[in-house]
């Protein structure tokens, strides 16, 4: 018996190999990636940038067109990547790179490349405008908090010369053993001292740690997708809603709720908003923050989170919103102007139900406040298997280019995507 | 005909899981699935596979693979022993000591079985033993 079970193993495993490494083999590959086609509206269509690149968190376009991306982790001992179109038919021919550290933030302003690691901030002084290995390192900020859950710092930066960060709690709702089943809440949550929301810094002074800094808002579980709204000079970013509420809580939460529960939250922030993290979570169906089952709520129960600041819109629970831009260009139709694309990296919370996300949505505003609901504008990402690990591309990061094209990113497949509009307008 | 030799294929692989699995009784690896569903597969997913950076799989994994007594003390203990050296995957495992030396058990010879092909059995007696080193 043994010996027909170790035979049809041997067998199974030669099948499996061999399978294996005709799928792996260079060409394949490559062959299947570029096959991934994305979906767009009418009058839409994309070109493969770059491919393979690695991890590529945000991006940013530059003025000449130039491409920078942040790469999560070094590939070729480089985490910054410079993508450069010499021919101008769309993809990326000249590409280098420079910078030794991992991360996800990227910007450009006022001559200098900023971008992040998971712990400090950093600027490129732009010559020739352009950042490259030549360019100085210059720390502009160090040491923030990162204990490896929430730990990516994403930047944007304002017209008066700040920049603001995402801090993410290493956390999912500051129980007093993280995750673990039951576990209360700590009340007041220490981990909002040093992370749980977003810290300004200027932009110009080097070195700062948090006591140069300010927190600019607070109960923010993790942000990923953040941007200054030129349009009206505010910041905006999009919530990783917290996970879990029927594994924590199975006798307040079914399996169907915690899928659907809570939103995935976009704010409108100003200095010293609160939005609630981790005694509140917004529920979508009720239409209002809720009491966290680890400070006692139900579901229903309100308490302390009647002064929490309100999302300004509430997307599908876990979908991962990892890009947020909004769009000033005027290459694509006038509905899109100054309405906000954002990133969802896909869900993994939904287990065992079907994931969800893995797009591009858009969602139009008028006044700096949405005017209507979302609608998908780039799908197709995941392939046939829309699972975290089985998804071929993950969309994480957005960018405006000089011309009015919307650039997105993923850190699965490593590919740039360039979206331009030929339609009628 | 190539379809037909796949087909056989599957089901010699399909009768071979079966029988490989004769030593364990259906009610363990049953029992140990649902301990696993309710608990684990949350992040590590129904297939195993976890989420790239936040949580690891357990297929291929050293520590499914490895010494079972390891496994069930990481159960335990939860993943912060392990310290940050690690930055693969962001999210900490959280301690499942909650759950009885019976469900652990169960739990530990459903995934070693499922994920990594260890045919052997762990015991809840196997797990008392290593819970009452960790006092």
């Amino acid at each position: 018996m043994k010996k027909l079970c170790l035979a049809l193993t041997s067998c199974l495993v030669i099948i499996i190999h061999s399978c294996k490494s005709k799928e792996t083999s260079k060409e394949q590959k490559d062959e299947v990636k570029t096959a991934t086609t994305i979906t767009l509206p009418s009058g839409f269509s994309a070109v493969v940038v770059a491919d393979s690149i690695g991890d590529a968190r945000h991006i940013v376009v530059n003025s000449n067109g130039d491409i920078y991306v942040k790469l999560e982790k070094l590939k070729g001992g480089r985490g910054i990547l410079r993508l450069r179109d010499t021919n101008n038919d769309g993809v990326a021919d000249d590409i280098s790179g420079f910078a030794n550290y991992g991360g996800t933030g990227i910007a450009i302003k006022n001559g200098y490349l900023f971008a992040s690691s998971d712990d400090n901030i950093y600027r490129y002084k732009m010559e020739n405008n352009e950042a490259s290995a030549n360019s100085a390192e210059e720390m502009i900020v160090e040491g923030l908090l990162n204990k490896r859950e929430h730990s990516s710092k994403s930047i944007t930066l304002d017209n008066n010369g700040f920049i603001y960060v995402n801090i993410g709690a290493p956390s999912n709702a500051c129980q007093e053993k993280n995750r673990e089943k039951g576990s209360r809440g700590m009340n007041p949550c220490p981990i909002l001292d040093s992370a749980g929301g977003i810290w300004q810094f200027r932009t110009d002074k080097l070195n700062q740690k948090y006591n140069d800094g300010l927190r600019y808002a607070t109960g923010i579980r993790n942000i990923v997708g953040l941007d200054w709204n030129t349009s009206v000079n505010d910041l905006y970013a999009v919530q990783h809603g917290r996970d879990d509420l029927d594994r924590m809580f199975p006798d307040l939460y079914t399996e169907e709720q915690r899928t659907e529960l809570p939103a995935e939250e976009m704010f409108r922030m100003t200095k010293g908003s609160d939005f609630g993290w981790p005694y509140c979570y917004y529920d979508p169906l009720q239409k209002k923050k809720v009491q966290g089952p680890e400070y006692g709520g139900d579901g229903k129960k309100t308490s302390g989170c009647e002064n929490k600041q309100q999302p300004i819109y509430a997307f599908p629970a876990h979908w991962g919103p990892n890009a947020l831009v909004f769009y000033t260009g005027t290459q694509f139709p006038e509905k899109y102007r100054n309405g906000a694309f954002i990133a969802f990296h896909g869900s993994w919370n939904r287990a065992p139900r079907p994931q969800a996300g893995y797009n591009v949505v858009f969602l139009p505003f008028k006044d700096g406040m949405p005017s209507g609901e979302y609608e998908v504008f780039a799908d197709g990402f995941a392939g046939e298997t829309k699972t975290p690990d089985g998804a071929a591309h993950r969309p994480c990061g957005l960018a405006q280019g000089p011309d009015g094209s919307l650039y997105i990113s993923d850190d699965r497949g490593g590919t740039i995507w360039k979206v331009t509009y030929n339609g009628n307008k | 005909m190539k379809k037909a030799g796949s087909t056989a294929v599957v089901i010699m692989l399909m009768l071979s899981i079966i029988r490989c699995k004769d030593s364990i009784s259906t009610a363990k690896m049953e029992a140990g699935k649902k301990v696993y569903d309710t608990n684990c597969m949350g992040c590590h997913m129904d297939n195993g596979m976890g989420v790239p950076r936040m949580n690891p799989p357990l297929v291929n994994s050293p520590y499914v693979m490895g010494n079972a007594n390891s496994l069930v003390e990481l159960v335990l203990k939860g993943s912060e022993f392990f310290g940050t050296a690690d930055r693969n995957y962001n999210n900490l495992m959280a301690s499942f000591s909650a759950l009885t030396d019976v469900q652990i058990a169960d739990l530990i010879t459903y995934i070693r079985n499922t994920y990594a092909n260890n045919s052997d059995e762990i015991s809840a007696d196997d797990v008392k033993k290593v819970r009452a080193k960790l006092k």
